[in-house]
This record gives C-alpha cells, sequence and structure tokens, in this order.
C-alpha cells in the first residue's frame, strides 16, 4: 500500500478533529445542557401520546385517506349542479336589471310617460333658448 | 417520560449535544440551533419512534440536515426583505464562548482545544456543502459510512470520497500545526 502514510495521517487528523468536537461538546454550559434535555423530554413525550392515539395506524392507515375522499365525493354530488351557460350571480342580477326596465319602458304607459318627459324637456330647452337670445 | 419510550430516550441522549454542536455550525446562533435540534427531535419522534434502534440516527440527521437548510433559505429570504437589520446578538453563541474543554481538562488543554476549535470550524465553512456534511456526520457525530449514506441518501461510495476529500481539504487549510 503505497497510500499508507496518508490514510494514518488522515487517521491521525480524524481523531485530533473528533477529539476537539467532544472537548465543545463536554463543554456545553448548563443551560444549554437543559434545554436540550427539555427537548428531549418533550420528544419522548411526543412519542408515547403519538402511539397512544394512533388508532391501530399499522392496519387501518387506508381509512383515513379513504373517509377523507368520500367526504369531497359526497360534497361534489350533494352541491347544486350548473351548466355551462349559466351566468354568474353577478351578471344574473345586472342583466334581470336591465331586461326589467326595458319592460318597463317598453309598457304602453311608461313609454307615453317618457314621451311626454322627452316632450316637456325639448320645450323646457326651447324656452330657455329663447330667454338667452331675448 | 423515558419510561414510555426508554429506547429513543437514550439514543436522544447520546446525540442531543452533536446534534446541538452540528446546528450551531450552521446558524451561529444558540437559541436557532436549539430550536432546529428540537424541531428535529419532535419528528423523529412523531414519526418514526417506532424504528429499529439502527434506524434512528440516518433519520434524525437526516431530519435535521433538512431542518437546517430550510432554515437556511428563511434566513436567505429574511436577510433580503430585512437587508438593513442584522442579526442580532448572535456572537453570544460564537463557538469560543462554549469551547472550554472539559472541566478535568488543564487551562492549557482548555484554550488549544478551544483555538482547534474555532480554527476548525472556520476551515469548515470552505468546504462545499456535501463534504461538510458528510465530515461533521462521520467525525463530530461518529455516524458509520451506511448511516451517513442513508441520511444524506447518497451511496457508501460518495461517503468515503466526500470524506476523504473533506480531510484532505481540512489538512491543507489547517495546516500541520494544527494537527498536534
Amino acid at each position: 500500500m503505497a497510500d499508507t502514510g496518508n490514510d494514518q495521517a488522515e487517521r491521525d487528523f480524524n481523531a485530533r478533529a473528533r477529539t476537539v468536537f467532544r472537548a465543545a461538546e463536554q463543554a456545553l454550559g448548563p443551560e444549554i445542557r437543559d434545554r436540550l434535555s427539555v427537548a428531549r423530554a418533550a420528544a419522548v413525550e411526543a412519542a408515547r401520546a403519538g402511539t397512544h392515539n394512533r388508532w391501530h395506524a399499522g392496519h387501518h392507515h387506508w381509512l383515513a385517506p379513504v373517509a377523507a375522499a368520500v367526504i369531497v365525493a359526497a360534497v361534489l354530488v350533494l352541491l347544486p349542479q350548473r351548466t355551462v351557460d349559466d351566468p354568474t350571480p353577478s351578471v344574473a342580477v345586472e342583466s334581470e336589471a336591465y331586461v326589467s326596465d326595458l319592460d318597463l319602458l317598453l309598457a304602453a304607459d311608461s313609454w307615453s310617460l317618457y314621451e311626454d318627459l322627452e316632450f316637456y324637456t325639448v320645450l323646457e330647452y326651447l324656452d330657455d333658448d329663447d330667454a338667452g337670445s331675448g | 417520560m423515558a419510561g414510555a419510550h426508554p429506547r429513543l430516550d437514550a439514543f436522544l441522549a447520546s446525540i442531543e449535544r452533536q446534534a446541538y454542536r452540528f446546528a450551531l455550525h450552521y446558524t451561529r446562533d444558540r437559541d436557532d440551533a436549539l430550536d432546529l435540534v428540537q424541531d428535529a427531535m419532535l419528528r423523529l419522534a412523531r414519526r418514526y419512534s417506532d424504528r429499529p434502534d439502527d434506524e434512528y440516527a440516518p433519520l434524525f440527521f437526516g431530519i435535521l440536515r433538512n431542518r437546517i437548510r430550510d432554515w437556511q433559505r428563511r434566513e436567505i429570504v429574511r436577510s433580503r426583505i430585512f437587508f438593513w437589520q442584522g442579526r442580532g446578538d448572535s456572537t453570544d453563541a460564537d463557538p469560543v464562548d462554549t469551547a472550554r474543554g472539559p472541566a478535568s481538562a488543564t487551562p492549557e488543554h482548555r484554550t488549544r482545544n478551544a483555538a482547534a476549535m474555532v480554527a476548525l470550524d472556520a476551515a469548515l465553512t470552505e468546504l462545499p456543502t456535501r463534504q461538510r456534511e458528510v465530515f461533521l456526520m462521520r467525525t463530530l457525530d461518529g455516524m458509520d459510512v451506511q448511516s451517513t449514506a442513508a441520511a444524506l441518501g447518497i451511496g457508501e461510495g460518495s461517503v468515503k470520497t466526500h470524506h476523504s476529500r473533506a480531510v484532505h481539504r481540512l489538512r491543507t487549510i489547517l495546516g500541520e500545526h494544527w494537527d498536534g
């Protein structure tokens, strides 16, 4: 092995690095150690609670996604169906209002009323014009 | 509640300090490092506590590594948005402050180890990401080639190559005197 010297140097370097790392770990202050202990306790507690609450996860892990899919399908089926030509609600309201105005205008009485109003407006305009020129 | 999960408790107790140093190397902030370690512990506990013992280490350090990457992405975004602000008083977490060495060591040893730790920490930042991860997992966390490969999702041959290159590069950066 031509590379034995280099391998040994690598091993020495690794050993030295490990020593330095361990020294730094040992030197961690009590506050850090306490917080790590608290984090560990919380994790172990979470594992305990998780195991406790995991209802037959090993045998029925398919149940939750299937139940969700059934609920989504039921909601889709029960929603009121709309056709492609259905206007959106706002457009429908606007067009209904427009149609009702037009109906009103086109009704005989309203049409005559409109004509009257138009007539008087023209008369008022003429009066104003006369007054201006006079 | 160690009684409920003695295996998990023993594993976490055995790696919590390495995990903290691993995270601290990237964050340079004590609180961020602790948060990341706690997140990784919780995720391991909630999802993988029933796994065999020998899967804990690759799973945990894989999770921690992903958490650190998420944190780094958030930090990049945050630094772009709040570019006029600094990182606060993260100098508290400078490795110099904590790397005093074991209580049994002499002051001279402690000083030497502290200086070596600072130099190593700085040299590690010059390595490519993959080399750094492999070196930290193999040397700092004491993981074997197989576990490191599993944690990083790469082949065992790649682990050996990255580790060898990392050591070679670190030795070049730190010089011969550091080994002593």
